[in-house]
């Protein structure tokens, strides 16, 4: 008998489900520390709200670039997190009948993560302006997956389809990044007091490619079908930053900033599917709604600060809960939606940073820290495909040789977490069943840095 | 002209044939889609490194006494001063993509920006004549998102019918990066001659997924899953002289040895779809191979101490004799068609023109021009034929020959020990995108922003 092809709605309905769930398997719509940012701040941990003096300190408080440590009029910091290993595993995140597979992925990726440059001026009151260029979040992954024998009792969910043997072969490719360009002013109107302001351009990019094959053997004949997805947006938005450092006494340093939730200025996407009936569909701009909001964040620090000796300095970060949103809708001219991503919504999360920095001699500053990085999503119940919770938890640590005009840095993050995903048994049949199934993470990120004082 | 009539169902299948040739093509259109104005396996110099060097458009065998010499040419490393660290560290940037054809023929916009580190180098003086330098360098990166449409195509079947496919897709991400590690040797034989060595272990991180459709009678006809990952490292020499015959005036030469491969790993899987067959094809791959050209650099320059230089070099690279890219068996354990997946460069011959003038003796101020040609050689007849279902035409672009140029711009401050950079460089160049029958002009363009500084202990 010669094979036979049927490509039906339950076909269609199998291969989008399952086309979806693995490459949104990012974790960059939840969480807010995934490393921390800066060449100091780097090895600290992130807790540099009450320090802020570098080039890049405007990243956690804006009223520190004051303090950038300079011999003329300017500092100028760079950062690279030059290369980041991420490790990520689901269970039982991939599933078709009654066969289950993880989902594990391990990537490498390299990224400029921050770029400062400070420039001070004024003869009575310091006056200090400063530009930045900062990745909070770099997340890349590539995988594949592959399930083969698959048995699927014919059922309402396949349309009266029955696979006697099933093989499902899927290949994916996301991004997701952050970048945030920040214009800054700050000055100091009373020797222990600086005060100063950030505007944020915030710009996040993210791309997907997923494509999949499912062929099997079922009761009317031979099948196959095949589904391709490609997506890019690009989300534009401007945010505020106000901060304030008091140098209490002469070790005992505060900060206090708080960061404006994000106003959304431009978006722009391009999807692209093609299955198994019909031409490809391409969507533009015009036709796709891109939302990729921020919360207010709210950051205090304290620090204890012996120059040329030791720091200790610890923060808490609030970030504030999300209204429900979609992160993509899809309209026709006419106004009809025809596609709504399911909602994302944030809760209250309050992360902590601790870090210490000691000088072994003039020239060697050894830094280390701890830090949280709690994720925004809601605990409840499973969702069939529903987003991962997990929260991380990361070390820092940081070897630093110092010169009174330079500064030269290797340092490496590690955060990891467990927590759970929505896993999927005998999925499209009728004992389906969702449970929360364990969830790992880690991120390992090396990074090397130089500051320059003119 | 009436457009031709749809093909019979029952005449697909000398078209619509077996899986394997469908493997075959999908790893052709994988593989053809040359790169963006950046990571490229016909072009050499995407852009410039270093913070002098890129804002003088690379123009840097003679002119070049820094650490990032161990890139451009060791011999330089001994006319630098002490010890000295070189970071370009951020270099930001903006490709674009863009295919304008005709309704028939469309792509999205794939701008990215780019965001990564690029250099770093160091080097180091023992007593008078010696000098060692060591260089981490990112010469080529490509992050690549692209996808291309080609509607109602009219094709001429095996057995001589006329038929239109209703479309054809490809989608493609490719994540191209590579990573060059190196370590000179350099000796001040003379006050005015110079000679070095380079030992660079070149390493390319690949990571490919490709999608291939046509559609016919409001169907998917046939379609590819192309999925690679590879990496491969190898190692290659170059040695380096430079020449002061009068004050000022500075000659450089080097050469540069073909790579040979030290570690190769791939892993990959092909899917296919036709009607006659389904299913999957793990590809066994043992390898990839990369193989990269001699190359000769002659340079000239004369330069007064902050006050000005202009330099210009001149770059020969070899051709390399066709080789096959995939190394491994397909889904029925046949050799991986070669001339699918087959690479053969000609020589080509680049130039890098570059000046600097100081402002007060403390500010320099850079510009460049450089040309970035392809040395990419004509498919051969086999190749062609087997594009895409024997279909007339190629698939994006096999036969694309774009030429490039890039124009650099450099400032910042130089302290003598301390140095701060800022340069910007642009690439352009248009080809001819080309999708079985269809074509449509495709200009590419790539801005970097470049940071850097440099510190003399």
């Amino acid at each position: 008998m010669s094979p036979t092809r049927i490509v039906n709605i339950a076909m269609v309905a199998v291969a989008v489900a399952a086309l979806w769930a693995a490459p949104r398997a990012h974790a960059g719509e939840s969480h807010y520390h995934r490393y921390a940012v800066g060449e100091r701040a780097g090895g600290m941990g992130g807790a540099f709200t009450a320090l802020a003096d570098e080039s890049t300190g405007a990243f956690y408080n804006p009223a520190g670039i004051v303090d950038a440590p300079r011999r003329g009029r300017a500092a100028m910091g760079l950062t690279v997190s030059a290369y980041q290993l991420s490790f990520l595993r689901h269970e039982s995140r991939v599933s078709l009948g009654d066969k289950a597979q993880d989902l594990s992925i391990t990537d490498f990726s390299t990224f400029a993560s921050a770029f400062g440059y400070v420039h001070t001026f004024g003869k009575g009151p310091k006056h200090a302006v400063g530009l930045t260029i900062t990745v909070p979040e770099n997340d890349s992954s590539a995988g594949s997956v592959n399930l083969s024998g698959v048995r699927l009792p014919a059922s309402s969910a396949t349309d009266g389809l029955e696979f006697r043997s099933a093989d499902l072969t899927q290949s994916f490719r996301a991004l997701s990044q952050a970048i945030l360009f920040g214009l800054t002013y700050a000055v100091a109107p009373h020797p222990r007091i600086s005060v100063g302001a950030s505007l944020l351009y915030a710009l996040r990019r993210e791309r997907v490619l997923s494509s999949l094959f499912l062929t099997g053997d079922t009761n009317r004949g031979r099948v196959a079908t095949t589904e391709t997805l490609e997506a890019q947006s690009l989300h534009g938005a401007l945010a505020g930053e106000l901060g304030v450092k008091v140098r209490a006494t002469e070790h005992l340093r505060f900060g206090v900033s708080v960061r404006s939730p994000q106003g959304r200025i431009h978006n722009g996407a391009s999807v692209f599917r093609a299955g198994a009936e019909g031409s490809p569909a391409v969507f533009n701009s015009s036709e796709l709604d891109v939302y990729a909001p921020e919360p207010l964040r709210l950051a205090v620090g304290v620090a204890w600060e012996v120059p040329k000796r030791y720091t200790l300095a610890f923060d808490l970060k609030w970030f504030a809960s999300l209204e429900p949103y979609s992160p993509l809708i899809v309209t026709r001219p006419a106004g009809t939606t025809v596609f709504r991503a399911t909602e994302v919504s944030r809760r209250n999360v309050v992360n902590v940073s601790l870090g210490g920095e000691w000088r072994a001699s003039e020239q060697i500053a050894l830094r280390g820290g701890f830090f949280t990085d709690f994720t925004g999503r809601p605990p409840a119940a499973p969702v069939l495909d529903g987003p991962e919770h997990i929260n991380l938890y990361g070390l820092a640590f940081a070897l630093a040789w110092l010169t009174n005009e330079t500064t030269l840095t290797f340092g490496v993050n590690w955060a990891f977490g467990l927590g759970d995903v929505p896993g999927v048994r005998n999925r499209f049949t009728d004992q389906q069943e969702v449970f929360n199934a364990s969830a790992s993470r880690h991120f390992v990120t090396f990074f090397f840095g130089g500051s320059y004082s003119l | 002209m009436s457009a031709p009539a749809r093909l019979p169902s029952a005449q697909r299948s000398p078209i619509f044939g077996a899986a394997v040739r469908l493997v075959l093509v999908g790893v052709a259109a994988t593989l053809s889609w040359p790169g963006r104005a950046q990571a490229s396996e016909y072009h050499y110099q995407s852009f410039m490194l270093g913070e002098r060097a890129m804002g003088m458009g690379g123009a840097y065998t003679a002119l070049g006494a820094s650490p990032i010499s161990t890139w451009y040419n060791p011999a330089g490393l001994a006319f630098s001063t002490g010890t000295r660290l070189s970071v370009q560290t951020g270099v930001y940037g903006l490709a674009s993509e863009r295919v304008t054809g005709s309704p028939d023929l469309l792509t999205s916009d794939s701008s990215q920006f780019l965001t990564f580190p690029s250099t770093g180098a160091l080097s180091r003086r023992f007593g008078d004549k010696h000098f060692f330098g060591f260089a981490v360098v990112t010469p080529d990166v490509d992050h690549r998102s692209a996808h291309l449409v080609a509607r109602n195509i009219p094709f001429t079947a095996a057995n001589g019918a006329a038929a239109t496919l209703d479309s054809f897709s490809l989608l493609q991400d490719d994540r191209d990066t590579t990573l060059w590690t190196g370590v000179s040797y350099a000796m001040r034989v003379h006050r005015r001659f110079s000679f070095g060595v380079s030992l660079f272990f070149p390493l390319r991180d690949r990571s490919l997924l490709s999608k291939t459709q046509a559609t016919f009678n409001d169907q998917v006809a046939a379609s590819t899953q192309v999925d690679l990952s590879s990496l491969h490292v190898s190692l290659l020499g170059m040695v380096g002289v430079r020449w002061e015959p009068i004050d000022g005036l500075f000659f450089g030469a080097t050469f540069r040895t073909p790579n040979a491969r030290i570690l190769s790993t791939a892993k990959g899987s092909v899917s296919t779809f036709d009607a006659d067959m389904s299913g999957r094809a793990d590809v066994n791959l043992s390898g990839v191979q990369y193989k990269l050209p001699w190359r000769a650099s002659f340079g000239v320059a004369y330069a007064q101490a902050r006050r000005f230089s202009v330099a210009a070099d001149i770059s020969v690279h070899g051709a390399v004799d066709p080789y096959t890219f995939l190394e491994g068996t397909d889904n029925v354990g046949m050799p991986i068609e070669p001339e699918l997946s087959l690479v053969q460069k000609d020589s080509v011959v680049n130039t890098n023109i570059g000046a600097e003038y100081w402002l007060g003796g403390i500010v320099p101020v850079r510009a460049g021009f450089f040309t970035n040609f392809s040395a990419r050689g004509t498919p051969s007849a086999r190749a062609r034929e087997l594009s895409l279902f024997g279909l007339s035409g190629v698939i994006g672009g096999q036969g694309d020959v774009p030429n490039r140029y890039g124009v650099t711009f450099g400032t910042g401050f130089d302290t003598g020990r301390t140095t701060l950079g800022l340069n910007f460089n642009y690439v352009f160049g248009e080809s001819q995108a080309e999708l079985v029958t269809r074509t449509a002009p495709r200009p590419v363009s790539l801005l970097l922003i470049g940071v850097s500084g440099s510190y003399a202990f």
